[in-house]
């Protein structure tokens, strides 16, 4: 291109950008072309992964890494996908839809394991992983099952906590209703006290939120066949929705906590306004960082239960799947189960602090002086659980989403809405969801 | 006869572009429509059926089309209207400044340069309580949860801010152009009859600019009916912020669910059609005459 922009001067452009035309023509055709160097015989195949670009480099590392310590048997190459999961989630399927063999190995979200798997794109890595079963986070690891096959090598796990101010909160709440009694009691000494702050903005990390409330009260979303909606026949799935309804009216939590991510929230609270947070790991060492209103002044335990309930927690993480496209499914299998070794779980923990999936680790000394809450975090694993188990997982998130939201926004009633959005998912998981 | 081999000769020219034309604007409608026949999803292609209309007959029962529908229509007059006043003000400044031109063109451009991703992350931001500087500055007045994203109005007004904000110096960038089409001489000639400020904005500026000013309401008004990044980002389409855009996004992109997305789609394009229709039949836009 530089080449081509000092040559370019007025006269000679119309020719020069002729091959310009046709490279877009050509891409635009479909070809993408350039990433799978094609492995005849006796040539060193390049096995490509997928996933976003991590920022540290560590990701790339333990790819390269394993190529090197293949004897040459095969090289890596990443395509960097876009730093969003949902804009991730749109670039691979389209190039699986397409049968793409340019990928060998996807970066993928927890819960991308049912539609891929259901839907024919993963390469069945039972084999190849089943032996390894008992050393592995039994909650992590049932996010790569899904039909009774495994479908990934698990890579992270994560589990939201609950971040408390210790100069405010004198002991960790045992469940959310003593938690929402904790504030009152605050607020009732000094009414501008704001509570607690979590994610609520209509998108996946409110369903979380609130399927975290509905698991803790023994509520299931969906019929152990996955082909229905178990809500309404739950009457704690009303308690929950009015609960989360209340959190807002009863000012335990500020209404603007209705259009929060983890960002906003996270910001919020190390703003010294709060005194709970609910939150995924990552924030600890941005709350304790020395801008922080609020560091050394926070402490971390797992999420409250649910009174007469239990505690229950949802899991995010990533797990490295075998395109079924791939032209290199056993070597690529091979490469994700070396980037998930043992070693490179301790590299997860130490160079990423993001929870790694072998138990092992979490008894790791080292781990445990940088990741000081590695204890409750392995707690909160425990009682753990997988999102909603169904190739249409996204048709049923969407409804929990937008109906939820009219509930704690005053916009619906707790109840009816228990009764619409039970009928709406059970459209959803037969492919008929509501538009 | 010479006239008829030159058109001849026209045709042949002009012809490599209307193919390239045909390829990539008919082509892709034909495809979403014939997509909009069928029962499709991505995922299980083995399940793909033709249905006929009935995608189109679910889509208009649908309470939340024309929910959105509804949020898109008052998002674009409330959104085109504000940018058309403010920006022909902007352009009424930029033709007046003599000294400054060059920095004032400039900063208002800025805002219509920056991503609207990027700004709508931002204005979220700032309308955020406890984090941005808009809700901190008006938290005084409206007390301390004062959520504007959190209400339905509110909301609208936030999203309607940000797209002002971001589209009015385009507004005042096609009328300035306009502007310095009108010769001198026609404000000279009023001023020998004694014409005030006033009259001379009304009986020869304003009709000396329609051309321009109905170019430029066309290009914003077809710009705000899809309007999608503004409500994805800042409100994720809660309290009824659904744009038809983000509804076309949801099942395409999120669900998958093409048949029915592309149904939706295709009734966008269709509006959009009957807007543009609208404009250069009933209205007499020509989006051409600006290059003339």
């Amino acid at each position: 291109m530089r080449a081509w922009d000092t040559r370019s001067r007025r006269g000679r452009r119309h020719w020069t950008l002729l091959p310009l035309l046709a490279a877009l023509l050509l891409s635009a055709a479909g070809c993408g072309g350039g990433y799978a160097a094609s492995a005849g015989a006796g040539e060193v195949p390049t096995l490509v992964f997928a996933s976003g670009r991590d920022p540290l480099g560590v990701v790339d590392d333990m790819f390269q890494g394993c190529a090197d310590a293949s004897g040459g048997r095969y090289r890596v190459e990443q395509l960097v996908l876009p730093p969003a999961v949902d804009a991730q989630r749109e670039q691979v399927i389209r190039r699986l839809a397409a049968r793409d063999d340019s990928i060998d190995i996807i970066g993928m979200d927890v819960i991308w394991t049912a539609e891929f798997s259901r839907a024919g794109w993963l390469y069945d890595m039972t084999p190849h992983v089943s032996g390894m079963r008992d050393q592995y986070v039994p909650a992590s690891f049932a996010t790569v099952e899904y039909d009774d096959r495994i479908w990934a090598a698990p890579h992270n796990t994560n589990v939201a906590m609950l971040y408390y101010r210790t100069d405010l909160v004198e002991q960790a709440p045992e469940t959310w209703q003593e938690l929402v009694q904790q504030v009152a009691a605050a607020r009732e000494a000094n009414p501008d006290q704001e509570g607690f702050v979590w994610q609520a903005h209509e998108y996946e990390g409110f369903v979380v939120a609130m399927l975290e409330f509905l698991f803790g009260a023994g509520v299931e979303v969906l019929t152990p066949d996955g082909q229905a909606s178990a809500l309404a026949a739950s009457p704690a799935a009303t308690e929950v929705m009015a609960f989360a309804r209340d959190l807002f009216v009863g000012g335990t939590t500020p209404r603007s906590v209705t259009t929060f991510q983890e960002e906003e929230a996270r910001q919020f609270f190390q703003n010294g306004r709060g005194m709970f947070m609910r939150n995924w790991p990552y924030a600890w060492e941005l709350v304790n960082s020395p801008g922080s209103e609020v560091a050394g002044k926070v402490a971390l335990a797992p999420l409250p239960a649910w009174e007469g309930g239990s505690r229950a927690g949802v899991l995010g993480g990533l797990n490295w799947g075998v395109s079924a496209y791939s032209r290199h499914q056993e070597l690529a299998a091979e490469l994700a189960l070396c980037v998930t070794s043992e070693e490179n779980q301790r590299r997860v923990a130490l160079e990423k602090s993001e929870l790694p999936v072998l138990d092992v680790i979490y008894d790791d000394p080292e781990v445990q002086e940088k990741m000081p809450f590695i204890g409750v975090a392995r707690e909160s694993l425990n009682t753990a659980r997988v999102r909603p188990v169904t190739p249409y997982y996204n048709d049923v998130t969407v409804a929990i989403a937008d109906y939820s939201h009219r509930v704690i926004t005053g916009r619906a009633d707790a109840g009816s809405t228990v009764q619409s959005l039970d009928r709406a998912i059970s459209l959803a998981v037969i492919g008929e969801g509501e538009i | 006869m010479e006239r008829f081999d030159e058109r001849r000769l026209g045709t042949v020219m002009v012809a490599p572009a209307l193919a390239l034309m045909a390829l990539v604007v008919l082509w892709p409608v034909l495809q979403a429509f014939w997509l909009s026949l069928h029962r499709y999803n991505i995922k299980f292609p083995d399940d793909r059926e033709w249905v006929g209309l009935s995608n189109y007959a679910r889509v208009l029962e649908a309470g939340s089309w024309w929910e959105a529908l509804v949020t898109t229509i008052i998002f674009t007059v409330l959104s085109v209207s504000i940018e058309f006043v403010l920006g022909l003000l902007m352009a009424l400044m930029m033709h007046q400044a003599i000294g400054w031109k060059g920095p004032l063109r400039v900063s208002i451009l800025v805002p219509w340069a920056t991503i609207t991703v990027v700004t709508a992350l931002a204005w979220k931001w700032l309308y955020t309580p406890g984090i941005g500087i808009i809700a901190t500055v008006l938290e005084p007045f409206i007390g301390a949860d004062s959520c504007l994203l959190c209400s339905r109005w509110g909301a609208m007004w936030g999203m309607v801010f940000a797209d002002v904000w971001k589209t009015a110096p385009f507004i005042g960038l096609l009328l300035l152009a306009g502007l310095q089409n009108i010769s001198a001489d026609l404000y000279e000639a009023a001023e020998v009859d004694g014409a005030s400020t006033w009259d001379k904005f009304r009986h020869i500026t304003l009709p000396m600019l329609k051309p321009a000013i109905l170019v430029a309401l066309l290009f914003r008004t077809l710009d705000s009916f899809r309007m999608f990044d503004l409500a994805f980002i800042m409100t994720g389409g809660a309290n009824q912020t659904r744009t038809v855009s983000v509804l076309a996004y949801d099942q395409l992109i999120n669900k998958l669910n093409i048949g029915v997305g592309s149904a939706i789609s295709m009734l966008i394009f269709l509006l959009v059609f009957a807007i543009a229709f609208i404009f250069v039949r009933v209205l007499g836009a020509n989006p051409q005459a600006e290059d003339r």
